[in-house]
């Protein structure tokens, strides 16, 4: 009799611990109704990022089941210190070199990146411009965007391997977006930008055909979503399972369409490995 | 005459001045003040409004971007914006991010729609923080109403100093020209009541040529009238009075009741009664119960008759006494309402008069008919005695005046000769003598009757005017008439043909005589120059038709108009003649 009540109370303690460790697998997420927080880097003002980023936070909530809320930061150096200093995004959409910091040092993990072939920045002039090398610098203003741009990181590269010292030979001046480079060349302000080239292939007409590229940058991968390492496994399957599929449905392509890319793919493992030296000249102050 | 305050054009003038313009100026306060209400809550609403669309618009970024120091710095940039009572922003956590000022007692305050809808003296606004259509959080702000409401009541006071002392100056004002108004026209209702005491001898200056000044010029020339108006009334009414005072004929006025009005004094004389004991008692006292044309003197309708004319009636004394009256009736209308006014004249003296008048005639027609009687009968007897007497003595004149010429034809011609001229003589004198008794009395008038006598006339006045056409028709039973209807008809017709013969120069004569019912009717008629009846004829001819036909209760009637002829007719009733 003593043993049959031992064996009940073994057996529902099993039971209890069982499910109770089912349930722990999703209490994490859905225990805390707490909202995934995508963050997003201010690669636009936050009016353009919201326009052209929420089709896909809306595509992901809807198709994961998951409550996700955009957030942004008020520039680089605010993003990059929340993704490396608290627990504060879920989600990420950073930029690559930015992403690689995440990676190693706070454990995000890569789930899809753009299915593009890589990025790369240019370095454009007015087509009446006498700069026609990078050697051309020397002497000149080159906007950019901010220092920790990966535009203006590749440029800095580029410059340095051109022979040119980017501290001393040239003066190079930080514009808020990749549009204000554009144009800040574009008008006189500068001689030349140093911009994304999607950015420069996406300008206006009128302006995209009153420049001539002088120099492009080699290409990196494309830029990466991934989810922190507090983020259930399984949560962080169903959005990569999402964002893989999501050009075989209508309205994921309708996302994609707005976003004028052509879909996600798996990453590579260590994908981003090659970005380190990037991530070294990060300085967060 | 003391005038009630509360009747004083003065008072009422001024009263009413001063509570209009309360009123008006009560209701432009008022009306003002809610202008200024609404333009000061349209002012905050937009303000509030404004400045809410404004932080909404901004906030999203730094929601977005999660930087709420920044979003604390800008929205301090408001804070100088003194109406603001409390500011705050909510994520979308529904969570305040930032919070400045002090925040209301119940936390959300429902938004209000209005400034003037607001009861707590906040106007509580809210607005979702919007970016790209996504909903970023929540901005609630609260605007305190209290600058609004002393802005308010700033304007209260200044509105309502304004409106007292407009309302003291209109008042001094309407005081003076009230006063100066009205003292003109106390003047002028001073005369009015002194007119209307009979003092004519008023004049109220017309001072200034304006509309009283013209009103009082008005009033003099009208009291000037109604003075001279009034004194020639008197002066009517004086005369009137004194022919009624005087009159011998009693005068009565009465209303549609015939209750009586008045009485002049000879009325009292008239009917015995004394003082004003006629006044209030109905006409109908006056006359006896069977007097009027239809016995119906009492009736209201006797008495309000409006035909004119008089009657005769039958009045009544205080003492039961009757006497014979006159009546003359006469109506007028006063102010809607009918007024009768009866003269009664006592007519007792001329019908004493003309009863003594009738009484002659009757005694003159009757001696009239005896003298005709007697005349035809000494007629008659002259013609019988002329017949018996020298007609016997003509014809033995004649006879013996015939023998002897038949004696003396062979014998001495001087006697034959006499003879003969006495018998010559003697048929003259025969033939006058029968003229004479024919005019006097015809003996066919005696034995064969009306109709033969008038035929023989007729015939002897044919030989005499051979030129005239007579007729002669004749009617009915004309025999056995009487000796009196006979004699006199024959004498109107003797009569008609010598006027015929003597005036009327007629180319045709004509005679009708008939009896029917009763009545003996002779008419004759001529185609002679006519005659004028009504003037006065001066012959005894007609006169005498006249008065033998009316002896015999008959009537003589004739018809003529000058140029055309001239008609007698002569109407006897057999009966009163005991035919």
């Amino acid at each position: 009799m003593f043993y049959n009540i031992l064996k009940y109370i073994f057996l529902l303690s099993a039971v209890l611990t069982v499910s109770g460790g089912m349930r722990g697998s999703y209490a994490a997420q859905e225990a805390d109704s707490r909202p995934l927080v995508f963050g997003f880097l201010p690669i636009l003002s936050a009016e353009r990022l919201v326009t052209r980023f929420s089709p896909l936070v809306d595509y992901l909530s809807r198709r994961s089941g998951l409550d996700i809320r955009m957030e942004t930061a008020p520039d680089f150096g605010a993003f990059i210190k929340r993704t490396q200093e608290s627990k504060r995004y879920d989600i990420l959409f950073t930029a690559p070199h930015f992403f690689y910091l995440a990676e190693k040092q706070r454990g995000y993990r890569a789930l899809a990146r753009v299915d593009r072939p890589g990025m790369r920045a240019v370095v454009v002039v007015p087509t009446q411009s006498s700069i026609h090398s990078l050697e051309d610098l020397k002497g000149r203003s080159l906007a950019t965007t901010g220092p920790l741009a990966l535009s203006t990181l590749l440029t800095r590269e580029l410059i340095a391997r051109a022979g040119l010292d980017p501290q001393h030979d040239l003066r190079i001046v930080a514009t808020p977006t990749h549009i204000a480079a554009l144009l800040s060349s574009q008008q006189g302000t500068t001689d030349a930008s140093a911009v994304m080239f999607p950015v420069f292939r996406h300008a206006r007409p009128e302006i995209r055909n009153s420049m001539r590229i002088v120099a492009e940058t080699g290409a990196v991968s494309h830029i990466p979503i991934g989810v922190a390492p507090w983020v259930d496994e399984d949560v962080a399957q169903r959005l990569q399972t999402v964002l893989i599929d999501m050009r075989n449905d209508r309205e994921g392509r309708e996302v994609l369409r707005h976003l004028e890319w052509p879909g996600f793919v798996p990453v590579k493992p260590d994908e981003y490995d090659s970005l380190r030296w990037l991530a070294e000249q990060i300085k967060v102050e | 005459m003391s005038l009630s305050p509360f009747k004083s054009l003065r008072v009422r003038l001024i009263t009413s001045v001063v509570i209009i313009e309360i009123v008006m100026l009560s209701l432009l306060v008022w009306s003002n003040l809610a202008v200024i209400r609404q333009a000061h809550a349209d002012r905050l609403w937009d303000t509030a409004t404004g400045l809410l669309e404004q932080v909404a618009t901004t906030s999203g970024v730094y929601l977005l971007e999660v930087d709420y120091a920044s979003l604390e710095e800008y929205l301090r940039n408001f804070t100088h914006q003194q109406e603001l009572a409390y500011l705050m922003v909510l994520d979308r956590d529904n969570q305040p991010v930032v919070t400045l000022g002090s925040l209301p007692q119940v936390l959300w305050p429902t938004s209000d729609s209005h400034p003037l809808s607001v009861d707590d003296g906040i106007l509580d606004l809210e607005r979702a923080i919007l970016i790209g259509n996504k909903v970023m959080g929540e901005v609630h702000a609260g605007f305190s109403l209290a600058q609004m409401e002393h802005a308010i009541n700033s304007a209260r006071v200044r509105s309502i100093a304004i409106a007292g002392t407009e309302i003291i100056l209109t008042i001094l004002a309407t005081v003076f020209i009230g006063v100066h108004l009205t003292r003109r026209l106390g003047r002028l209702a001073d005369a009015a009541q002194r007119v209307g005491s009979g003092d004519y001898a008023v004049s109220v200056p017309a001072e200034i040529d304006d509309e009283v000044g013209m009103t009082a010029m008005a009033f003099n020339r009208m009291v000037n009238e109604v003075s001279q108006r009034t004194r020639r009334l008197e002066e009517t009414l004086a005369r009137e009075r004194v022919i009624e005072e005087t009159s011998i004929d009693g005068m009565i006025t009465y209303d549609a009741d015939t209750r009586i009005l008045s009485v002049n004094p000879a009325m009292n004389q008239l009917f015995g009664y004394t003082g004003d004991f006629l006044l209030g008692k109905r006409a109908g006292l006056l006359l006896a119960p069977l007097s009027g044309p239809d016995n119906s003197a009492q009736d209201p309708v006797f008495w309000t008759r409006t035909t004119a004319g008089q009657i005769e009636v039958t009045g009544r004394r205080q003492d039961g006494s009757c006497f014979p009256l006159e009546l003359y009736i006469g109506r007028v209308t006063l102010n809607g309402e009918p007024l009768f006014a009866a003269t009664l004249h006592d007519i007792t003296e001329r019908k004493q008069a003309e009863r003594e008048c009738r009484n002659l005639l009757e005694g003159n027609r009757f001696l009239i008919h005896k003298s005709l009687v007697v005349q035809e009968e000494e007629r008659r007897h002259l013609a019988q005695e002329l017949h018996d007497e020298l007609g016997q003595c003509m014809t033995a004149i004649q006879a013996d005046a015939e023998n002897i010429h038949e004696l003396s034809k062979h014998g001495n011609p001087k006697i034959a000769g006499s003879a003969n001229a006495i018998v010559n003589v003697s048929m003259r004198m025969y033939d006058v003598v029968h003229s004479m008794m024919q005019r006097l009395r015809p003996s066919v008038l005696d034995n064969f009757g009306l109709v033969a006598a008038i035929d023989e006339e007729l015939d002897a006045w044919k030989s005499r005017y051979p030129q005239v056409d007579c007729h002669f028709e004749k009617h009915g039973e004309l025999l056995d008439l009487g000796e009196q209807i006979t004699i006199s008809l024959y004498r109107v017709v003797q009569e008609s043909l010598t006027n015929i013969a003597k005036h009327a120069a007629a180319r045709r004569v004509a005679l009708y005589l008939s009896r029917e019912d009763g009545v003996i009717r002779l008419t004759v008629e001529d185609d002679g120059r006519g005659m004028d009846v009504d003037k006065p004829v001066r012959g005894l001819g007609l006169i005498g038709m006249r008065e033998r036909v009316e002896a015999l209760h008959g009537s003589l009637s004739i018809t003529s108009t000058p140029g055309e002829g001239t008609a007698i007719d002569v109407l006897v009733p057999t009966t009163q003649a005991g035919v």
